[in-house]
């Protein structure tokens, strides 16, 4: 499988390989064994082998087309640790060997008011997520990280401190950065005023 | 009812910015588990006594829930100025009362995840304080015995897959 595209680099053609992975072909079905094509590495790209993927309720929601939308087959997973196992000519972060993690979205347009200002989630073409958006390398949807390893544009692959258990880790790239963002944004931190109880919060829970 | 893999992540990220912690959970049998996990107080939501002891007096509050849920409830519990943010998706629309924004000049608010040097920022924070999630592994031909478990709440607080099992 080949497909063309254009870069900053020229028009490059963009070779495919078959790996593993577990989805679904639809709504109603379980998920089982699949194959699926990855992405020969690009100058820019990473190839993670996939050692840990956490479980988010998105993973089955789209699954069984509860939000409408799935293109299938689905192979969902966006929690994703890995080994780099591969890097593309021009990758400067990673080397093989690297841990590596890829959480929601595996691109965007980079151009627009948001992608610049590191807000890419709310990219205005959309972000492209990790799983069920169209990929921007080889025409189909993007498969997610029930599989034995994923390629990504370096700049959207995430470093995982050393510090940390990998497979504990993984849900940090979904449920840890949701709840972070916020937190941050509405700088919910000790309280600054004299009498002031402290900035509280609720996590109400479940459902 | 179950305690979201969002929650339990938002409770230990709170306190290591150095925030008061107050949980709200529909179940009496979650109390000691969220503040296992460094939550300063839990109230009991279904308890309209309980929702009394926070009421006006919160700054932030994040709303996990995925489910069908009563928001005026706890916006409610915010201050003047305070915040009030969707991170959990319900089905419906969920229906807010004018006058539960209008008297305290409340925010009601959304988010989705984060940029990726925002996500790299988390990561080196979780990093520095030594925080993850807690998980139950399973193998990738678990996964729909994990789905069905997740929808009635019996994981805590995140599944994930080691994928070496793909090879078997």
């Amino acid at each position: 499988m080949e497909t063309l595209k254009t870069t900053a680099e020229g028009v490059i053609a963009v070779k495919a390989k078959e790996v593993r992975a577990f989805g679904t072909e639809a709504p109603d079905k379980t998920l089982q064994p699949i194959k699926i094509n990855r992405r020969i590495p690009t100058p820019h790209d990473v190839e993670i082998e996939i050692l840990y993927c956490g479980v988010c309720h998105s993973d089955l929601h789209t699954a069984r087309n509860e939000w409408h939308g799935t293109v299938y087959p689905c192979v969902p997973g966006h929690e994703i640790v890995g080994r780099v196992v591969s890097v593309g000519k021009h990758v400067s972060k990673f080397k093989v060997g690297d841990h590596a993690a890829v959480g929601c979205m595996v691109d965007s347009c980079r151009e627009c008011q948001y992608c610049k200002e590191d807000l890419e989630q709310y990219c205005e073409e959309g972000n492209t997520a990790t799983y069920n958006s169209p990929d921007r390398h080889l025409g189909t949807q993007t498969f997610g990280g029930y599989s034995e390893s994923v390629v990504v544009d370096e700049a959207f692959v995430l470093r995982v401190p050393e510090n940390l258990d990998l497979a504990a880790a993984a849900p940090l790239l979904c449920a840890g950065i949701t709840t972070y963002s916020p937190l941050k944004h509405w700088n919910v931190g000790p309280g600054k005023k004299s009498g002031d109880s402290g900035y509280w919060w609720f996590g109400a829970y479940g459902r | 009812m179950g305690i979201g893999g969002l929650g339990h992540m938002a409770v230990k990220l709170a306190k290591a910015m150095g925030a008061d912690v107050i949980v709200f959970t529909t179940s009496a049998s979650k109390v000691e588990d969220a503040k296992r996990l460094g939550a300063d107080d839990v109230v009991l939501s279904k308890d309209k006594n309980e929702m009394q002891r926070y009421a006006g007096r919160l700054h932030f509050v994040l709303d996990a829930v995925s489910a069908q849920h009563d928001v005026n409830a706890y916006l409610s519990q915010l201050r003047v100025d305070g915040t009030l943010v969707l991170v959990g998706a319900p089905e419906h629309p969920l229906p807010v009362a004018a006058f539960s924004l209008i008297p305290y000049r409340r925010t009601f608010a959304g988010s989705m995840i984060g940029g990726i040097a925002e996500t790299q920022e988390m990561l080196d924070f979780c990093g520095k304080h030594n925080i993850v999630s807690d998980i139950e592994m399973i193998n990738i031909q678990q996964i729909n015995d994990a789905y069905e478990r997740l929808l009635k709440g019996e994981v805590r607080y995140r599944f994930v897959i080691d994928m070496a099992s793909l090879k078997k």
